[in-house]
């Protein structure tokens, strides 16, 4: 699904970031419907997102981009997200608002998460905030043994094997582990998983890395 | 002739030594069923297996499977070819690769363990290819003749090891069973080490076409003669999700597969594109290496897309992001998994789940697993096999009360080609609970020193486990 171009001229602020990475941990904030997001080995700034109506967002290669390519990332109906981007290669992003939004970036490594990690504290690697409608789905991202899902659901949503996914889309047949209220999930395997909003609602939802996953996806492959 | 006294005498010892023996195997029994094995025991091994040893009448049957000599068919009774000794565990180990080889090794040359222990090794193989160099059958840049081992090098001491010929069909860990094509086997403690399988299942259409990969001798070799063959047209390759085993492989074979187009000077006839399920070449330290290199031979590299679907009709692949591409040639890498027997004994549902410090699995306390095939922080690579099979053999002999302590760390080395002639390295070592050590990953450039450093290690580690 693709919902855009975008309504409003671009901002480009690649700027803003080099900013952000020259002021150490402070953080600079602004109003953008489009980003450039320029990456170094070992980078994982967090991007975060805030706003007061339901926005589309959506995060590509640079490369994929100019190529018409999918994105790596595709968030429906946003009020509030924060989205960990670790990056092993120098790579640049595109990051497509459908409205404006406010967006900051926090700088940050990998292997300062790692360290966390290693110390056995939880990671957040995502934290998305949207307005459910009924269908509204999204891939939980990086699913791995270990990784937990803490959310809450105003109406009621599913988490989906990509069997049962496939499924859903397929005949609308709702399977998987149904939420209403707060739900929690810790994963057992690297398959692929989705929420999907079957009873509409403001549903939010935070996936964290942890001890356990290091310990089963390890640091080197 | 006996009195009656006497008579009465005897029949009272038998009906008192009956008495106790039946005791004892009802009492063993009972006791067995209220102690399971998936509960962590802390008695030693030895004691389990006296125990194990009066219950089961098969046990002392079966003493007569002798170790026979390295690669002959077993001694086989009522379908059956379990060594046990009186006093001594007997030890199944599955699988002949670095990591059962290392294990069987090690243990086998400890002080004592001729006294405690029987090793049986079940191996389908005759020889062993060294998984290391599957990437140079690629790039022609090894011959299989020159990293090949026969697996009966593993039994180094007849009276301790002995190798059966046989393929596993499944396990049975509530009564510690393992079945093969020759029959089935007791054991007291299980060493599961027999490399991952191929997920190949998992993408439609993959078994219509040629698909040749480089996780295979044989594959391998027909990829780089395929590719020799290309004049014109697309080969697609494909990396499934982390972890899989050989972490660098697939960029490596991208790599090669470039350089020999290059140099049969069909660079602009021949299109390269990389799908890449990860977000990034793998393993991440190396990520800014391969993506330079990727780059540089003009290879499409194409992360986040997953090969879901193949039409064979079409030649095209699909991703799961909806991304369709032609080919000609073909080398996908299905997600790795563990065998079926062990996924279908519980063990696993991707990988075999392990305690990562003494690969305990953790629903059996009598069964250990090590290799490509677990679930754990440590590279699924041959380097990274050996030493856990090393630190493994040294947690049972603890066990046994062979008087050694485990020291061994996992850690691995991988020289992986950025061409024919250059190999970039990465070392990485783990603590007993995990971690990486500090210090780690190390990362080096790709040199052309590195390749006879990946050679003489390969040829080391055959030596060592097989000769």
């Amino acid at each position: 699904m693709r919902f855009f171009p975008l309504l409003f001229g671009f901002f480009v602020v690649g700027m803003a970031l080099a900013l952000v990475f020259s002021a150490g941990q402070e953080a600079v904030q602004t109003v953008v419907d489009r980003l450039t997001l320029s990456l170094e080995p070992g980078d994982r700034p967090v991007l975060v997102f805030k706003s007061g109506e339901p926005v589309n967002i959506s995060i590509f290669r640079q490369r994929d981009f100019e190529r018409g390519k999918p994105p790596v990332v595709m968030l429906p109906r946003v009020l509030e997200a924060r989205l960990a981007m670790p990056s092993d290669v120098k790579e640049a992003y595109v990051v497509l608002a459908s409205r404006p939004v406010s967006m900051e970036v926090e700088s940050g490594k990998i292997t300062d998460a790692t360290q966390k990690i290693r110390l056995g504290e939880d990671v957040e690697r995502a934290y998305v905030k949207f307005a459910g409608d009924v269908g509204t789905y999204q891939q939980i991202p990086r699913v791995a043994p270990g990784v937990v899902v803490k959310g809450r659901a105003e109406g009621r949503v599913c988490i989906m094997s990509e069997a049962e996914f496939r499924r859903w889309r397929g005949s609308g047949a709702v399977a998987g582990e149904c939420f209403s209220g707060e739900f929690y999930k810790k994963f057992d395997d690297f398959a692929d998983v989705y929420l999907v909003v079957v009873e509409p609602g403001v549903v939010e939802y935070a996936v964290y890395a942890t001890l356990e996953m290091l310990l089963a996806v390890g640091t080197c492959g | 002739m006996a009195t009656t006294g006497e008579k009465s005498g005897r029949r009272d010892f038998l009906k008192t030594a009956g008495g106790v023996v039946a005791g004892l195997i009802i009492g063993a029994a009972v006791g067995a069923s209220a102690f399971p094995r998936t509960e962590r025991v802390t008695t030693t091994v030895t004691e389990r297996v006296t125990t194990t040893a009066t219950v089961t009448q098969t046990a002392t049957v079966t003493q007569t499977a002798a170790p026979s000599a390295p690669s002959e068919v077993p001694t086989i009774k009522d379908s059956d070819f379990t060594w046990k000794e009186p006093g001594k565990a007997n030890i199944v180990v599955i699988g002949a690769g670095p990591a059962g080889a290392s294990f069987v090794k090690t243990l086998a040359a400890m002080p004592g363990a001729r006294d405690k222990v029987t090793i049986t090794v079940i191996e389908r193989n005759e020889v062993w290819v060294s998984g290391l160099s599957h990437v140079d059958f690629v790039g022609g840049t090894r011959k299989l003749e020159q990293v090949a081992g026969k697996v009966k090098g593993v039994v180094a001491d007849p009276k301790v090891v002995r190798l059966v010929q046989a393929s596993v069909t499944s396990i049975d860990p509530a009564n510690s069973v393992v079945y093969t094509n020759l029959g089935k086997t007791s054991y007291d403690i299980l060493v599961l080490a027999p490399g991952i399988v191929l997920g190949e299942w998992e993408i439609e259409g993959l078994s219509a076409v040629r698909n040749h990969h480089a996780w295979d001798p044989g594959h391998a070799l027909a990829l780089g003669a395929s590719i020799k063959r290309l004049e014109s047209g697309n080969i697609v390759f494909g990396v499934p999700p982390a972890p899989y085993k050989c972490p660098p492989a697939p960029y490596e074979v991208t790599l090669l597969t470039a350089d020999i187009i290059k140099e049969l000077g069909r660079s602009d006839k021949v299109k390269i594109t990389l799908i890449d399920a990860n977000a990034s070449p793998q393993p991440g330290p190396k990520a800014r290496i391969f993506k330079e290199w990727l780059d540089k031979m003009g290879v499409e590299y194409v992360p986040n897309n997953k090969v879901v679907r193949v039409d064979p009709e079409k030649k095209e692949v699909e991703t799961d992001k909806g991304e369709r591409f032609q080919f000609d040639l073909l080398s996908v890498l299905p997600r790795n998994y563990a065998p079926a027997f062990i996924r279908e004994a519980g063990l696993a549902k991707q990988f075999t789940e392990i305690d990562v410090s003494t690969f305990r699995t953790k629903a059996f306390d009598d069964i250990y697993a090590v290799g490509d095939h677990i679930q754990a922080p440590y590279t699924k690579s041959a380097y990274a096999a050996t030493t856990q099979g090393r630190r493994l053999a040294e947690v049972i002999a603890e066990r046994l009360g062979l008087g050694v302590k485990p020291e061994t760390k996992v850690y691995n080395i991988c020289w992986s080609y950025v061409n024919r002639n250059e190999l970039s390295v990465i070392e990485v070592q783990w603590e007993p609970d995990g971690k990486t050590s500090e210090g780690y990953p190390k990362v080096g450039e790709p040199t052309a020193e590195n390749k006879q450093k990946r050679h003489s290690w390969e040829e080391g580690l055959l030596k060592s486990l097989y000769a």
